[in-house]
């Protein structure tokens, strides 16, 4: 992680100077007004001789403002380059680091945990490191040359006056931000939980209704709404204290430079011209010291982002070649499993519990069992999405941990159960971003699939936008068979269809289970489901229960044995069971 | 903006009329006394500080100096009581908008609901009552505050100097232009990289939620492609506004010196006869600077003002659908209630006549006895249930409890005594204990009692807290049974005399499903029962069948005399035996 956050940086080490020599310079301009308008007043004392005197300052004032125009721009945009490409790289590094993580690592990180990773974490990181580059420089490039300017320039005692109310603001101020960040959170906490009630109530109206409890319900929810408006109540207390604190500090600068700056203008110690200069530089803390408590407690939330990311930068990652492989020779589809057991980290039931198993290339399998059965576990570790010892799976004759990972996916094709479509057109879903297949075999792969038709149909075919707010929503039984699509276009030498058929008709699902028999001859095929009807025809079928292999064989055999295979052969076309509409 | 929009702002603004006084007053303080500054300095100057004294009559510069002091504590302290009361009072505002918005939601009819959706009224709750909070904080805590400070400051300069004051506000059109149009470009821009930001954030939660898909295809070349794709757009957004955003403040900078050279050039040449003593050309200047603030502000705030006033419309659209409203208050209270229902050529549409769900349907279930309600999806089945418990209101006909009307039945005692099962019951994210009570007051004792009853003890018992345990949000982690058993429990604690069913049509386990069954026959047995029934074991046992064909009863009778009249009941029983071959 600091090596990451490092190496970005350095990529910026122009773009730092850059910013830092202009943000000086802008500095150095921003404090020339004051004395330039302190002149100005000495001037005007004797203003019939000084005329031409008070234009040239009038000049060099304009001036000095077209100036501030001139050297701001080249820091902001550069800030900005730096902290916008800071932001740009460490979230592609992120996503890099995501795409390579190992499926055990990524199964303990919740979607919206990583998701806020990325826009809330790495957002933390950006603002500070803005705030550090474009505040927190100018706060001491400021501080530093108005301090200097009111020393060397007007009077060192009268500075150190006035300097006094402002180090004590500061202090106060950085403790009061303290409370504003705690009250903030607290608030944003009752905003939540306002909010799931609220969507918890709209949603369950019906059953509320039913049972008569808007008045319940009301009064739960002005409970709730009564809590967040304290919270909120409290915030804006605690935000006003800072911005009162701030500006009775200044008033009092204002009011000590007035009372003791006025005596050293009599005294005849400085002229009026400084004095009013002074009163200027004042002016220009105001800012730096509005900046600072931002920045102490905009750093606090950082550094936990920054923990909190570095923790995910240092998760192990799958060692998978991202070259093409298509030249790559695919293996062969003899699988060999032998006394194979698995259970998920941090799970005290066993996933999958000594399994023994063969498939000869151009067998079918079929895979019989309920929810939480084994089946989908048992296919993750045929793609190795999860780690696996060594002598236990072996394909086409190698150690499934001797096999490059790459090759290995290439040539298992996998079909998952949650027929996940991308937001893109139809062609980018099946050949799944890859230019290396034309229209025309994506057209055929989804011929084969039994999808072709009905998407034919669509104006503008495979290029139809799925998803998202102006893409088309495509039916369960559709997305079904666009996944299935994705198998009769890889072309691999394993296929497992991983319960992908029960949202079809009994008419489209039998021509599509055809064509898969007729694709996968001479390669392995897997068929995984709940019904039946789907496997019986497979030349092996194993049925899996809480991850143990209970009965295997074929069709015949299984339902000649009378257990848990044939009880769910004739529960599924009993008749009791069926819905009648 | 619309005149109603002001209406209905005035309207929400109205309880307020006192506190909104009072804090127009107190900022019209803090105005004086911020133009009161800079004239103490003017006097501290052109009085003493020119003339050489320390004293002139009984006052002293230092003395001046402790007003100025005074005034900068006094007007940072009313500014304060101010800011904080006014946002309490927006607070206050939101709050009751909000309870408002809450108890109509939970008031208003199921017409309403099924126009409105669940999302639609969960964003009007909670984010568009949120930005008129910032109008009722912003509008009167900082824009009031703004203009009379404008004015207080216009009107001192035109006092000291019209001719000067007029001469120096030629820069305000330029305030104006320049600000305004820079923040419509911001905004503009801004826009175009929130939308952009919405793109990547979608792709990450896409990517993020197909993570399995992307390493069993092998595809995080392409994946990284596309989201530095994404990033880059974003970037180079972002990198536009920040270039915008710094051009502003750079640009004000500039007019501020031109207005100072303005002031400066006038008075050292005396044009218009314009002849100022030092002091009050330095006030002059103060005054200038002191404009530009306010006015950028109120510029700047401008877009929020507009986004709350389009939803301050939003959120009326919906309560001024009062008609929407459901009658709580009239009507008889049951007491005792049998449980005879009658429909009497009940006439039944969704949109006032233009499609009819139910054509004069009439039937009479006396008390005690179970009816099963069949036929296809859209023949009027769930509309019956929903009519009894008036969900919906009839236009035709008369229903009758007991032989009193339902429309002349206090609302809340009719959905009392009807106990409902919905196809899909709505588990809440509260302990089980709180979802069998919902909204009765009930011991724990008799939730137990419920729970038994219901035939979840089994299922109650092997959760870690038992009743105690808390479900997730919309009880996701329990099965479509174990939700239908809750809601049986549910049913049993509230124990009314009527007693409605929709069957589930998802698959219930085997075991769960006979569970079910039992709490059918005991809630059944002595309760008038209504069933829409899906399953033939529930249709064969209950006392009266009622066929429905589009909207119309075709048929009626037990399950054998149905058969033996061989009419659409048993075309329907046969039909459906033949699909099982």
């Amino acid at each position: 992680m600091k090596k990451i956050v490092i190496s970005i940086l350095k990529k910026y080490k122009v773009q730092f100077i850059i910013v830092w020599t202009f943000i000086a310079i802008n500095m150095y301009l921003l404090t020339i007004p004051p004395q330039i308008i302190g002149n100005i007043v000495d001037l005007l004392y004797d203003l019939e001789g000084n005329r031409e005197f008070i234009l040239r300052e009038v000049f060099w004032l304009v001036l000095a403002s077209f100036g501030l125009l001139v050297a701001r721009l080249p820091w902001r945009y550069t800030a900005t380059i730096i902290t916008r490409g800071f932001e740009k790289d460490i979230k592609n590094k992120l996503f890099d680091q995501f795409m390579k993580i190992k499926m055990v690592n990524l199964q303990n990180i919740k979607n919206g945990e990583f998701m806020s990773y990325f826009t809330k974490d790495i957002g933390e990181m950006r603002v500070f490191l803005y705030r550090a580059v474009a505040l927190g420089s100018r706060v001491v490039a400021i501080l530093l040359i108005v301090t200097y300017r009111m020393m060397s320039g007007v009077n060192m005692k009268l500075t150190l006056m006035t300097m006094c109310p402002i180090i004590v603001t500061t202090f106060l101020v950085v403790k009061i931000k303290d409370y504003v960040e705690k009250s903030f959170k607290k608030s944003q906490q009752y905003y939540t939980t306002m909010s799931e009630f609220v969507q918890e109530s709209t949603d369950s109206i019906k059953t509320t209704k039913a049972y008569s409890g808007e008045m319940s319900q009301l009064k739960e929810f002005i409970k709730r709404n009564k809590c967040l408006r304290q919270a909120n109540n409290a915030v804006d207390v605690h935000s006003t204290l800072l911005s009162t604190c701030i500006n009775i500090c200044f008033g009092l600068c204002y009011g000590i430079s007035l009372i003791y700056g006025s005596h050293l203008v009599l005294d005849g110690t400085i002229t009026t011209g400084e004095f009013i200069a002074f009163n200027g530089y004042i002016g220009l803390f105001v800012n730096p010291v509005s900046w600072i408590p931002g920045l102490i407690s905009r750093f606090k939330r950082a550094q936990i982002s920054y923990h909190r990311l570095e923790k995910v930068f240092v998760l192990e990652r799958e060692k998978v070649s991202t070259k093409s492989l298509k030249s790559d020779r695919l293996i062969s589809g003899d699988i060999v499993i032998r006394d194979l057991t698995y259970n998920y980290s941090q799970n005290i039931e066993v996933a999958l519990n000594h399994i023994n198993l063969e498939i000869k290339e151009g067998e079918t399998l079929g895979v019989i069992g309920t929810i939480g059965s084994g089946k989908t576990t048992l296919m993750n570790l045929l793609l190795k999405l999860y780690p696996v010892p060594d002598g236990k799976i072996t394909i086409g004759g190698k150690d499934i941990n001797e096999i490059p990972l790459g090759i290995l996916r290439k040539s298992v094709c996998y079909i998952t159960q949650d027929a996940f479509l991308f937001s893109s057109t139809l062609k980018d879903n099946i050949s799944l971003f890859r230019d290396d297949y034309g229209d025309d075999e994506i057209i055929e792969s989804m011929k084969n699939a039994v999808i072709f038709d009905e998407i034919d149909e669509m104006e503008k075919g495979i290029y139809t936008q799925i998803g998202g707010s102006n893409g088309v929503n495509l039916s369960g039984g559709q997305k079904q068979r666009v996944v299935v699509s994705r198998a009769f276009l890889q072309k691999s030498n394993i296929v497992i269809f991983d319960d992908t058929f029960c949202a079809l008709d009994n008419r489209t699902e039998e021509a599509l289970l055809k064509n898969i028999k007729e694709m996968t001859k001479g390669k392995t095929c897997i068929i995984i489901s709940n019904r039946i009807s789907d496997v019986k025809d497979a030349d092996k079928i194993i049925v899996l229960d809480e991850g143990n292999m209970i009965e295997a064989g074929n069709h015949e055999t299984l339902i000649n044995r009378k257990g848990l295979y044939s009880k769910l052969y004739f529960q599924q076309s009993s008749k009791e069971e069926a819905i009648i509409d | 903006m619309k005149n109603k929009t002001i209406a209905r702002v005035l309207e929400l603004a109205k309880p307020h009329k006192k506190t909104i006084i009072i804090t127009s007053i107190l900022s019209l303080m803090i105005g004086i006394g911020e133009i009161a500054k800079p004239y103490l300095l003017e006097v501290a100057i052109d009085e003493y500080i020119s003339k050489g004294v320390f004293q002139k009559g009984t006052m002293t510069v230092s003395m001046i100096g402790v007003i100025y002091i005074t005034i900068v504590l006094l007007g940072n302290i009313i500014d304060f009581i101010t800011t904080t009361t006014v946002n309490m009072m927006g607070e206050e505002v939101i709050y009751s908008l909000r309870n408002r918005l809450f108890k109509f939601s939970q008031n208003t009819n199921a017409t309403f609901h099924d126009k409105t959706s669940s999302g639609k009224l969960f964003v009007r709750i909670t984010n568009d009552v949120e930005d008129i909070s910032t109008l009722f904080k912003d509008i009167v805590a900082t824009i009031m505050k703004d203009i009379i400070l404008i004015f207080a400051i216009a009107g001192i300069m035109l006092y000291f100097n019209w001719k000067l004051g007029l001469l120096t506000f030629i820069v305000v059109p330029f305030i104006i232009l320049f600000s305004y149009t820079l923040t419509t470009i911001l905004h503009k821009q801004y826009d175009v990289s929130k939308a952009i930001r919405t793109n990547l954030n979608t792709f990450l939660a896409e990517t993020i939620y197909g993570a399995k898909i992307i390493k069993v295809f092998n595809i995080q070349k392409e994946k990284q492609t596309e989201c530095e794709e994404y990033t880059n757009g974003y970037f180079k957004a972002r990198v536009k506004t920040g270039i915008i955003e710094g051009l502003l403040p750079a640009l004000m900078t500039i007019l501020e010196k031109i207005g100072i050279a303005i002031i400066v050039v006038t008075c050292t040449n005396h044009l218009f006869g314009i002849s100022l003593e030092v002091g009050f050309i330095y006030a002059f200047i103060t005054y200038m600077t002191q404009l530009f603030e306010p006015i950028t502000r109120i510029i700047e705030n401008i877009e929020t003002v507009q986004e709350a006033f389009v939803s301050i419309d939003k959120i009326y659209d919906i309560l001024d659908q009062k008609d929407a409203l459901e009658d709580f208050e009239s009507g008889v209270k049951l007491k005792d209630v049998k449980g005879k229902i009658e429909f009497k050529h009940v006439w039944f549409s969704y949109d006032d006549g233009e499609n009819w769900i139910l054509k004069d349907v009439s039937f009479t279930i006396n008390p005690g006895e179970s009816i099963a309600l069949v036929g296809k999806t859209g023949s009027g089945k769930t509309t019956i249930t929903n009519l009894i418990n008036r969900f919906y209101e009839i236009q035709k006909g008369e229903i009758l409890i007991d032989g009193v009307n339902i429309r002349d039945i206090n609302l809340r005692s009719l959905r009392k005594n009807i106990g409902i099962i919905l196809q899909d019951p709505f588990i809440f994210a509260k302990s089980i204990k709180d979802n069998i009570k919902l909204f009765e007051n009930l011991d724990d004792m008799e939730v137990e009692e419920a729970i038994e009853l219901a035939s979840a003890d089994e299922f109650v018992n092997s959760l870690p807290n038992g009743m105690e345990q808390i479900a997730n949000e919309r009880g996701n982690s329990y099965s479509e049974g174990q939700k239908q058993l809750i809601a049986f429990a549910r049913v049993f604690a509230n124990n009314p005399n009527i007693f409605v069913l929709d069957e589930a049509t998802a698959n219930i386990d085997t075991y769960t499903e006979s569970l079910i069954q039992k709490s059918i026959d005991r809630l059944s047995a002595n309760k008038t029962s209504i069933f829409i029934a899906h399953r033939l074991s529930t249709i064969i046992n209950v006392d009266k069948i009622i066929v429905l064909d589009n909207g119309s009863i075709v048929e009626e009778g037990n399950h054998e005399a149905l058969l033996q009249t061989d009419g659409y009941y048993a075309k329907l029983y046969n039909a459906y035996y033949e699909s099982l071959g």
